[in-house]
């Protein structure tokens, strides 16, 4: 949502479809988003929702076969990525955008030292040499809050602990100032005390070098102090998309609505959490009408039987619910 | 994760579905994915079944253990009767009965001493069939059983065992046919034994790992804070869920142990004359390559053919009883 | 580093003794009489005392172990019955051919192997990578001394390329000599060539799965760059440690290739000392083979943890 500010990357009706035996899954089915320059989105959902394949298809390293964009446009500063070949698409990823990934443990390659694959990228896309891209390396990993950046430039990622690889991801990432930030699930893997520092170290290089972040999550939680807007995912589709405290506070989708719910909160007092029931759909064989319908406390029968499109159900507030405008009417048929 | 979960919170009218956040479910879709046992096997057997290659494998395996269950009805001639030692044929009929080619009368022709190449082949299938039946078996049974003594207890058995295993493991499987048959003497029994005892050791190790990596697991603990004895969490528990590798591996093994009674039948150690297996008549037509190459070829497919159809068989089953790996060797 | 390498020797000096008990228990407890099966037919009682003597045959069988294990010990592997000498004198003088041969198989095991691997998990499913999953499958299914004389068909005696059999005559130029190694060298890879390539393909497509590749391209590598560095260097640690294994196989098929070559390698005195039953050849053989083998595995450990700073830098390796 840019709301008219300078737009970055725009991603518009993206169909990443993944042709498996057992059928096509439709991992992402038109999805829509913008991210504005300096903007942090949220996309949030439960695993499997197509939140992870959303940032593959903008980087465009959707596995594949199976997988495969089949429609859609990304413009990132004014350009389809999706219509750039390999070479263009390469100065692109880890340049233009850089990408960190869930798992820490397994994101860096073991045989190689955590300087060199800081400097490859370097060296790779700002054409340093090797003393000069050393140099950056090291400085990057003071960035991100190494101690004895120097000595650590040197080590493998087995003497790492799991919060250290991250950070160092995240200098990987940032190595040639990109004006964009992909991370996904960037602290899920991690203990809490960590997460908070790895959220906190994302959110002030934010505020440093006026980075645009996509913070892919399925825990709420963690968006709070980093995003302004949020983009609920659900079975490959956007269920709601507003800036946070919309989404917070006044959810027009029983989806979105039961997530924010199940987040336990220090300010709120509250007895107990509520929980979704059922677990998600299978992408191959969607239900009838909305995805949502069979778990949705709210449902009736329209639900089960037209999918509900995804309209402005006040300004600047998007939900794909038939009960979008009236939700309050229809929330208070349950406590919380 | 809160304590405080109780279905009747969510809303009235609806079931009190399966009340878990999110990754506890999926965590719960894990546990039913290893405890689920014969909804697994069912899986297996359906990804199996989709996969060609090792289906063409189970095809040759069945019809190479009925061919061989079934080679008396089979088999149109005696496979021993030789006329060169038959007195009743004419001394032209003897010259003319040797390494005939394919003909009516012998599909696959004959061999030095006018035997049907036929017969012999499938007789020959018999010693093929019981060296991977019987050498598999005798390896199972012994790395089965110091595999899960290793593994599930530990300690210095554990080490012992595995030491020993070390030693076994470091005879190539030829040098160590070669070394026991030679003490032993040759002959089908013997061959059992020497590619039997030579097995154990890889299975013990591999027994042993997945022993390990499937103690730790809660339903392990949750048999034991039952009160389920040590055989029976074994048994129960902790076999059928360890038993997959070894599975693998005993299915290539029987490839692997018709392959071994080849080599020993070249080396003039295994299936004595003039009982036929598939080695000693390849190693009986390979002085013939110059004058009558088609010979050798005869055996030596049928052995090619059912090795690799345990080969294929065995990569399927791999496949299909791990998902992640497909497409893996 | 040093801990690891101590750990291996340690376990290689256990394996070593293991061996030298199992070799000497094997002689001890060979049935028969030894002696009468040995001794020309017809010898007197006395020649039959005399062999008797010599082989401590005349001891108890656990007399007869201790000494046997006392003289591997003391490297001394007895005499061989049909050739009189001792059978370290026949080791001396047709090891080194055994040596020739198995380097020459393993550099074509490790360029062809590793070759047709990667190429084949690089281009997947194409037309390369169907010819070596068929081929390779065919030729891990082939007994060895079959291959061994069908190469002798096609090419020798159809083409006519190579010679048949034979080691290189002594004097021979250094492209005459290499052409008498084709052949064997070739047929003793056969084998462990499919199963190196079936292992890098299937090794490369693992580690192509790995977060880490991803990271890789996202941060802008080239495909080739991506594979060759970042991919082929974990993909290889179990192709290497595969080949450290593989070793005792080649050391194995070197009895039949040998044979079927004519060649004059340990392999070959091997085959004729188990067509001549005479076991303590055939034990004294084994042995040397087997240690050999084992020393060769702990070397391929050493250079693996090279290559593996996980392993390198002290942490267990977690492949056992």
């Amino acid at each position: 949502m840019t709301n008219g500010k300078d737009t970055l990357l725009e991603v518009r009706n993206l169909r990443t479809w993944f042709h498996t035996q057992e059928g096509v899954v439709r991992a992402v089915d038109g999805v829509s988003f913008a991210i504005a320059r300096g903007e942090a989105l949220a996309v949030v959902g439960e695993s499997g929702c197509g939140k992870t394949v959303t940032a593959l298809s903008v980087m465009n390293l959707v596995p594949s076969p199976p997988g495969r964009i089949e429609e859609g446009e990304i413009v990132f500063e004014g350009r389809n990525l999706l219509e750039m070949n390999d070479r263009e698409m390469r100065q692109v990823r880890g340049n233009n955008i850089g990408m960190i990934f869930q798992d820490p443990m397994t994101s860096l390659n073991p045989v190689f030292t955590i300087g060199s694959q800081i400097r490859e990228a370097i060296q790779v896309h700002l054409g340093l040499n090797r003393r000069e891209a050393k140099r950056r390396a090291v400085e990057l990993l003071e960035m991100v809050e190494i101690p004895q950046a120097e000595r650590r430039y040197k080590m493998y990622p087995h003497e790492f602990s799991g919060g250290m690889r991250q950070r160092a991801m995240i200098a990987m990432a940032l190595s040639c100032e990109p004006k964009l930030l992909i991370a996904d699930e960037p602290s899920t893997a991690l203990d809490v005390t960590i997460q908070a520092q790895i959220m906190e170290l994302i959110a002030r290089l934010r505020q440093e070098i006026g980075l645009a972040v996509m913070l892919i999550t399925h825990d709420l939680g963690v968006v709070a102090g980093v995003a302004e807007t949020v983009l609920v995912m659900y079975a490959g589709k956007v269920v709601e998309y507003a800036d946070i405290d919309r989404v917070y506070y006044n959810s027009r989708h029983p989806y979105a609505w039961s997530l924010m719910r199940s987040v336990p909160r220090l300010d709120e007092k509250k007895d107990r959490l509520l929980t979704i029931g059922g677990s998600p759909p299978s992408l191959i064989n969607l239900p009838p009408g909305c995805s949502f319908s069979p778990r949705c406390p709210f449902a009736e029968e329209i639900c089960f039987q037209e999918e509900p499109p995804l309209v402005e159900a006040e300004s600047g507030h998007l939900s794909a619910c038939h009960f979008a405008g009236d939700f309050e009417k229809h929330g208070q048929g349950v406590k919380s | 994760m809160s304590d405080h979960r109780d279905p009747e919170d969510l809303v009235p009218g609806k079931e009190p579905d399966l009340g878990m956040e999110i990754e506890e479910f999926e965590l719960a879709l894990e546990k039913q994915r290893v405890h689920g046992r014969t909804a697994l096997w069912a899986d297996v057997w359906y990804r199996l079944r989709h996969n060609k290659m090792a289906m063409v494998g189970l095809v040759i395996i069945v019809v190479l253990v009925l061919v061989a269950i079934f080679a008396p009805w089979l088999a149109p001639q005696d496979p021993l009767y030789s006329p060169l030692y038959d007195q009743n044929a004419t001394p032209q009929e003897k010259a003319e009965s040797v390494k005939q080619p394919p003909s009516r009368r012998h599909w696959l022709g004959t061999d030095d001493l006018g035997r049907d190449i036929l017969s012999r082949l499938i007789y020959g299938s018999r010693v093929s069939v019981e060296v991977g039946i019987v050498a598999v078996l005798i390896s199972l049974v012994i790395g089965l059983f110091f595999g899960a003594l290793a593994g599930y207890f530990g300690g210095w058995g554990d080490s012992v065992i595995m030491r020993s295993a070390d030693i076994f493991f470091a005879f190539p499987t030829v040098l160590g046919a070669i070394a026991i048959m030679t003490v032993l003497g040759p002959g089908l029994i013997n061959v059992f034994i020497a590619i039997g005892v030579l097995g154990w050791a890889t299975i013990a190790r591999i027994f042993r790992g997945s022993i390990l990596s499937v103690k730790e697991n809660e339903y392990v603990e949750a048999a034991r804070a039952m009160g389920a004895g040590n055989a029976r969490i074994i048994w129960k528990h902790i076999m059928p869920n360890s038993i997959q590798p070894i599975i693998v591996y005993a299915t290539m093994g029987v490839g692997g142990a018709i392959l071994a009674e080849a080599w020993l039948a070249f080396l003039g150690l295994g299936q004595q004359l003039p009982t036929p297996s598939w080695g000693n008549m390849l190693a009986q037509y390979l002085p013939f390559y110059t004058t009558d190459p088609w010979m050798m070829f005869i055996p030596g497919t049928a052995i090619v053919v059912s090795v690799l159809a345990f080969i294929l068989l065995g990569d399927g089953l791999r496949d299909a009883l791990d998902p992640r790996l497909k497409g893996s060797v | 580093m040093l801990v690891f390498i101590l750990r291996r020797l340690y376990q290689t000096l256990i394996v070593v003794l293991g061996v030298v008990v199992l070799i000497s228990f094997l002689l001890a407890i060979i049935p028969g009489d030894v002696a009468r099966m040995r001794a020309p037919k017809g010898s007197s009682e006395e020649v039959l005392e005399n062999i008797r003597k010599k082989f401590y045959l005349d001891k108890p069988f656990l007399t007869r172990l201790g000494i046997y294990i006392k003289n591997i010990l003391k490297l001394d592997l007895g005499e061989s019955f049909t050739y009189k000498r001792s059978v370290w004198s026949i080791i001396r003088e047709s090891l080194p051919w055994s040596v020739k041969l198995a380097l020459v198989a393993e550099v074509i095991i490790v360029i062809f192997g590793i070759l047709a691997g990667v190429i084949s998990a690089v281009s997947r499913y194409s037309f390369w990578d169907v010819l070596v999953t068929i081929s390779t499958s065919v030729l891990v299914a082939m007994p060895i001394y079959w291959i061994g004389r069908l190469m002798q068909l096609f090419f020798a005696q159809w083409l006519g390329w190579f010679p048949n059999s034979g080691a290189p005559p002594p004097g021979s130029g250094f492209w005459s000599g290499l052409s008498y190694y084709v052949m064997p060298a070739t047929a003793l890879a056969a084998i462990s060539t499919a199963y190196v390539a079936r292992l890098a393909r299937s090794s490369m497509l693992e580690v192509m799965r790995q977060d880490y590749i991803q990271t890789a391209r996202a941060k802008g590598l080239s495909n080739r760059r991506v594979t060759y560095k970042h991919a082929l260097r974990n993909g290889l640690i179990p192709v290497v440690t595969y080949l450290g294994i593989d070793f005792g196989v080649l050391i194995g098929a070197a009895v039949l290739t040998e044979m079927i070559f004519n060649w004059p390698g340990v392999g070959h005195k091997l085959y004729f000392a188990v067509i001549q039953r005479d076991h303590t050849m055939v034990l004294g053989l084994v042995f040397v083979l087997v240690i050999i083998v084992v020393f060769i595995n702990l070397l391929v450990d050493i250079s693996y943890a090279f290559l593996d700073p996980r392993i390198r830098l002290g942490e267990s390796p977690e492949v056992t």
